[in-house]
């Protein structure tokens, strides 16, 4: 595969990792409503479910953790796939330049050298910015992973405080445990998924 | 960039993606199309190189590369199609409908992979999924070889630069006020569509389809009572090299 190809793989793989955030993000929002509808379900509870309450904060920090997460890894990946589009076009401009065909005069200065020298080194500054940008997004990637391993404990925590609840509201905390469960499980397949676009590229 | 949605029924879709605060200041914004249906996409006015990475961005949260089968082009200036050689890259398997008469113009954004797939003067259909979609003629509105988009189920005409204003990326995606949206309209109508003969041909094609709303490829769009206003208004708009001397 020549190097051109490689920028428009980096494009397209670091496109998809936006795509997923943005789908990662989307859980996110409604795991925020489920918090506030967990916060009011609690008020509503009473005493019993005091404990719900505190758990209805943590569940919103992780949302914002990955709204936060997910419009970081969205503006490093809009900026990116502009380097990688700038990549393939130097890519670009130095294949063609290599066919170009020509005798440079003795006594004047070689301009297509001059561009060529110049075209590479800026080809080069792209490489290292992609470089350094890619491992900046797998780090953010397994970061909010780590950090989102907490929404199991959270939902493994909040069916012990809905247990200590009055009946009346078992069913409806269970279910804002089943709906953190679930927004977590979700949101780190997207985040797996992103992960492995990228890896195509290491 | 900006994404709202225009139609949603079942697996059909129609979305506009538009007003990209990361855009540069020196480039005009636009609106670029997805239209959806049964696990198959086409992108309506791809748009411009410097726009490129976020409009792969925006698609990619509602389709794969896969799915996307075709690009439309409505006519062969760079505000429209000069990302080709890039989408090029991405979709070695779809096709390019544009008017017939620009083939090879087109070709010099590059066009290794993507098919090309001429439109003929007089138009034709595309199936989409379980869908159609008319291609419409609007020649000379304003290059020589311009088509527009209709869905007719999503009553839907995708107008390219017939209807289209120099918007702030901060105006609504649809037209309010027309009366002050005519300000934003006028010059480029004027000076851009090269003829009064042709833009009543097309007045009299489009007054003949349901369209319920009116996309242009820069600019609000316009929706219900503003389709038949924006008509009255190009009716009565005398167009053409003449009127700019």
């Amino acid at each position: 595969m020549s190097k051109n190809n490689g920028a428009a793989e980096t494009f397209i793989a670091v496109a998809h990792v936006a795509s997923e955030l943005f789908k990662a993000q989307s859980i996110a929002e409604e795991l925020s409503i489920t918090s506030k509808n967990a916060r009011a379900l609690a008020v509503r509870a009473g005493s019993t479910a005091a404990g719900f309450n505190e758990i209805t904060r943590f569940i919103e920090g992780l949302s914002k953790l990955t709204i936060e997460a997910a419009s970081t890894v969205n503006t490093i990946a809009i900026s990116q796939t502009k380097i990688a589009a700038n990549m393939f076009r130097t890519g670009g401009f130095i294949e063609r330049l290599n066919r170009v065909k020509y005798e440079p005069k003795e006594d004047k200065v070689d301009t297509i050298k001059v561009t060529f020298e110049r075209v590479e080194k800026e080809k080069k500054q792209l490489e290292r910015k992609i470089s350094v940008s890619l491992r900046d997004l797998m780090d953010r990637l397994n970061e909010t992973t780590m950090e989102l391993r907490a929404t199991q404990v959270v939902s493994v925590v909040s069916r012990v405080e809905a247990s200590r609840a009055s009946e009346d509201f078992q069913d409806s905390l269970n279910s804002v445990a089943d709906k953190v469960s679930s927004a977590g499980v979700r949101i780190n397949a997207h985040l797996e998924s992103a992960r492995k676009h990228l890896s195509i590229l290491q | 960039m900006k994404t709202i949605s225009l139609y949603q029924k079942g697996s059909h879709k129609w979305l506009c993606f538009g007003r990209d605060p990361d855009r540069d200041e020196k480039i005009i914004d636009t609106n670029q199309y997805l239209v959806m249906n049964n696990e198959q996409s086409i992108i309506l006015e791809p748009g411009g190189i410097e726009l490129f990475s976020q409009m792969l961005t925006s698609v990619l949260r509602y389709t794969s590369l896969d799915e996307i089968t075709a690009l439309f082009a409505s006519h062969q200036d760079p505000d429209i199609i000069s990302s080709l050689g890039l989408w090029d890259q991405c979709l070695p398997k779809a096709k390019l409908m544009s008017p017939a008469i620009w083939e090879s113009f087109l070709a010099h954004f590059g066009m290794n992979n993507i098919q090309f797939e001429g439109i003929s003067d007089e138009g034709s259909a595309f199936q989409l999924g379980n869908t159609s979609l008319q291609f419409i003629p609007a020649h000379y509105l304003q290059s020589p070889g311009n088509f527009n988009v209709y869905d007719k189920e999503a009553k839907i005409l995708m107008s390219g630069d017939i209807g289209a204003a120099l918007d702030d990326e901060d105006t609504p995606f649809f037209v309010e006020n027309f009366d002050a949206h005519t300000s934003k309209m006028e010059f480029f109508h004027r000076r851009w569509m090269s003829s009064n003969k042709a833009k009543d041909d097309w007045i009299a094609r489009v007054r003949k389809l349901d369209i319920e709303i009116l996309a242009p490829q820069k600019g609000s769009l316009f929706k219900g009572e503003m389709v038949q206003k924006f008509l009255n208004w190009f009716e009565r708009l005398d167009v053409g090299i003449a009127q700019n001397k």
